[in-house]
């Protein structure tokens, strides 16, 4: 937006144009390998996040089987707490976003029965309040991204119905503004990683038809720099251009997708990098699903239906 | 100054966010494997440290110093945050007020100098609110213009809409107060036959203020935005235009009508049905049409005006991409 100085790029010509789909595998494959590096450890207080980005991006990529799922399972059975919900790591907190990211992982995998799903139903029961926000732990913090997190968890383990779902409808709507977007809480501006979890809330609750889709694929349109960087409304951005930038922020000595050409790359980015690639019609790369961020496989197993097809 | 509530940045701190890839010699890597392989080791004793008191129960100014080091590189590791919360709790409950006052004042410096390195960081935000809600004597003042500050104190909405006002004056490309200000006129001049109006006077004016802005600098969204907001505030029949009316050969801005059909008092004025148009008309009839027959004097004036200025700017700007002409 005008105003704030808007950083764009310059695509160096040396970057990547095509994809580079075996140095990635290698490079999420040597990822969990790096455990006695300063770097891996300092990310600790989200490893079940990196675990679910780095198996949702081998899966969407074909290789699964290089990660080690007994490991992967293990761990996550050791980060449930006595109240149901799930820490980050062994001995870290338990936390809806982390709670989220292991209902994935078993989703992915197929072995929901590792943890007591029961005990994460009551967790996040729990954490809903009167106003239908939840909290994202005992401490407090109101997001709409726990409410995302909430109801995309139950989705998964097919118990929506525990919570009230019209008060949650009812207080992710009220965090809706004069732009079309969302934002964290009744009153907060709009962002994009709200956004994307009050859209992905409102498909998985049925209640899609509350946004003004011409209005936040404006505001979102909006958001799309020369370069191509940044993502809007598929049929309104310049797919081409997007494309591009996404390659260009490959790197091509050690696999990997980075936020921008030229930096670090890491496992989040390179899950986004992916599952963009795949949404604007990659066929080397399995169809993804944009609601929960799963391969669309792994959601049809699960018998799921949501309203991400007709958004 | 006003987007800083608690927590409002979605990034993952994790992600290696805008770090530029540098190529190294083999001896400066070694060199930084080295350093590295140090701090591992310190940042390891640390962690072990912590959790090892919180686990043995110990609410101590250790806890606080090793928890300290650690979350001064680390913000986002939000477990050592909640170690921190239960000491403070501790000390709450077993220290005289004038103690933990300084101490929580301490705190909040402390997170001044986190939020310095890491101004995104949740983990930092989110604490601070808890030592505001929880410390004998906070000072609001001090926080004031924060976000959070507007939800807990009772700041004066009437100050904060002026404060925007200052703002929008100064520099009419900000994002920020625009929001603010939409969020802020339905509470201090509420238009009570309508839950998300304004009241009509109060919106008036306020077609002006946008306007003013629009014409200092037509291509920033911000305004066009506000101005679409503006548009459907108040006049809940006046969405409802037919999509033809005969004879109309009219400016339309490209921005959303709203029709309530399938609206909640929240979405309301935000919502469109997927047939709809995407314009708002603004009619040169001056009488006998529905769109003018319901409004007040003051208000068809209004829009009279704006439709004026409106067609005056595409003259100027024929190829301002949120405007077109209907015929």
């Amino acid at each position: 937006m005008k105003g704030t100085p808007i950083k764009d790029i310059v695509i160096p010509d040396n970057a990547p144009k095509t994809l580079l789909l075996q140095k990635h595998v290698d490079y999420i494959a040597a990822y969990g390998g790096k455990k006695d590096e300063y770097e891996y450890s300092i990310t600790e207080y989200l490893r079940m996040s990196g675990i679910y980005w780095g198996l949702t991006v081998m899966d969407l990529m074909g290789h699964l089987d290089k990660m080690n799922k007994n490991e992967v399972l293990q761990f996550v059975q050791q980060c449930q707490h006595e109240c149901g919900g799930i820490g980050a790591s062994i001995g870290h907190d338990p936390h809806l976003l982390y709670t989220l990211s292991a209902v994935q992982i078993l989703t992915l995998y197929d072995s929901l029965d590792t943890i007591n799903t029961d005990k994460v139903v009551e967790y996040i029961q729990n954490l809903q309040q009167d106003d239908g926000s939840f909290y994202g732990d005992k401490w407090g913090e109101v997001d709409t991204r726990f409410s995302f997190c909430a109801v995309a968890c139950l989705s998964l383990l097919g118990r929506l119905e525990a919570i009230d779902v019209d008060k949650a409808v009812e207080f992710v709507l009220s965090c809706m503004n004069f732009d079309g977007g969302f934002g964290c809480r009744p009153g907060s501006e709009s962002h994009s990683g709200q956004i994307y979890c009050c859209v992905g809330f409102l498909a998985i609750t049925g209640q899609l038809h509350h946004i003004n889709a011409d209005l936040l694929g404006w505001w979102l349109c909006e958001r799309q720099l020369p370069s191509g960087g940044l993502n809007g409304k598929l049929h309104w951005i310049d797919k081409d251009k997007l494309t591009k930038f996404i390659l260009a922020c490959q790197d091509d000595e050690t696999g990997g997708f980075a936020d921008r050409p030229g930096d670090m790359v890491d496992p989040f980015h390179t899950l986004f990098g992916i599952a963009g690639l795949s949404l604007l019609g990659d066929e080397t790369i399995k169809a993804v699903n944009p609601v929960f961020c799963l391969p669309e496989s792994v959601i049809q197993r699960t018998g799921i239906s949501d309203q991400a097809a007709s958004f | 100054m006003i987007q800083l509530p608690c927590a409002r940045v979605w990034t993952f701190t994790l992600t290696k966010h805008g770090r530029l890839k540098v190529k190294t010699t083999s001896e400066q890597q070694e060199a930084k494997r080295k350093e590295r392989e140090k701090k591992l080791k310190l940042y390891n004793a640390g962690t072990q440290a912590a959790f090892s008191k919180r686990k043995k129960g110990e609410h101590d100014e250790e806890g606080l110093k090793i928890t300290g080091e650690i979350l001064a590189v680390n913000p986002d590791f939000y477990s050592l945050w909640n170690f921190r919360k239960e000491i403070y709790l501790y000390i709450l409950d077993n220290r005289n007020k004038d103690e933990v006052q300084k101490m929580m004042e301490d705190e909040l410096s402390f997170l001044e100098t986190c939020l310095k390195v890491n101004p995104k960081s949740y983990g930092s935000w989110n604490h601070r609110c808890f030592v505001m809600d929880n410390m004998p004597k906070p000072d609001w003042a001090r926080e004031l213009h924060l976000r959070f500050v507007v939800e807990r104190s009772n700041v004066n909405l009437e100050d904060e809409l002026l404060f925007t006002t200052h703002k929008i004056q100064t520099n009419f490309s900000n994002y920020s107060s625009w929001h603010y200000r939409s969020k802020l006129l339905p509470l201090v001049y509420p238009d009570h036959s309508n839950p998300v109006g304004v009241q009509e006077e109060v919106l008036l004016k306020e077609y002006e203020v946008v306007q003013n802005a629009i014409f200092t600098d037509p291509d920033d969204q911000s305004a066009w935005f506000y101005h679409r907001w503006l548009l459907g505030r108040g006049y809940g029949k006046l969405m409802d235009i037919p999509d033809t009316i005969p004879g109309w050969s009219d400016m339309a801005v490209s921005v959303t009508l709203t029709d309530d059909s399938d609206c909640t008092e929240f979405s309301q004025g935000l919502n469109l049905s997927a047939d709809q148009t995407e314009t708002w008309v603004l009619s040169q009839e001056k009488s006998g049409t529905k769109f003018t027959a319901e409004l007040s004097a003051a208000a068809t004036s209004t829009l009279e005006k704006e439709l004026e200025s409106i067609t005056e700017l595409h003259n100027l700007e024929p190829e301002n991409k949120f405007l077109t002409k209907k015929t």
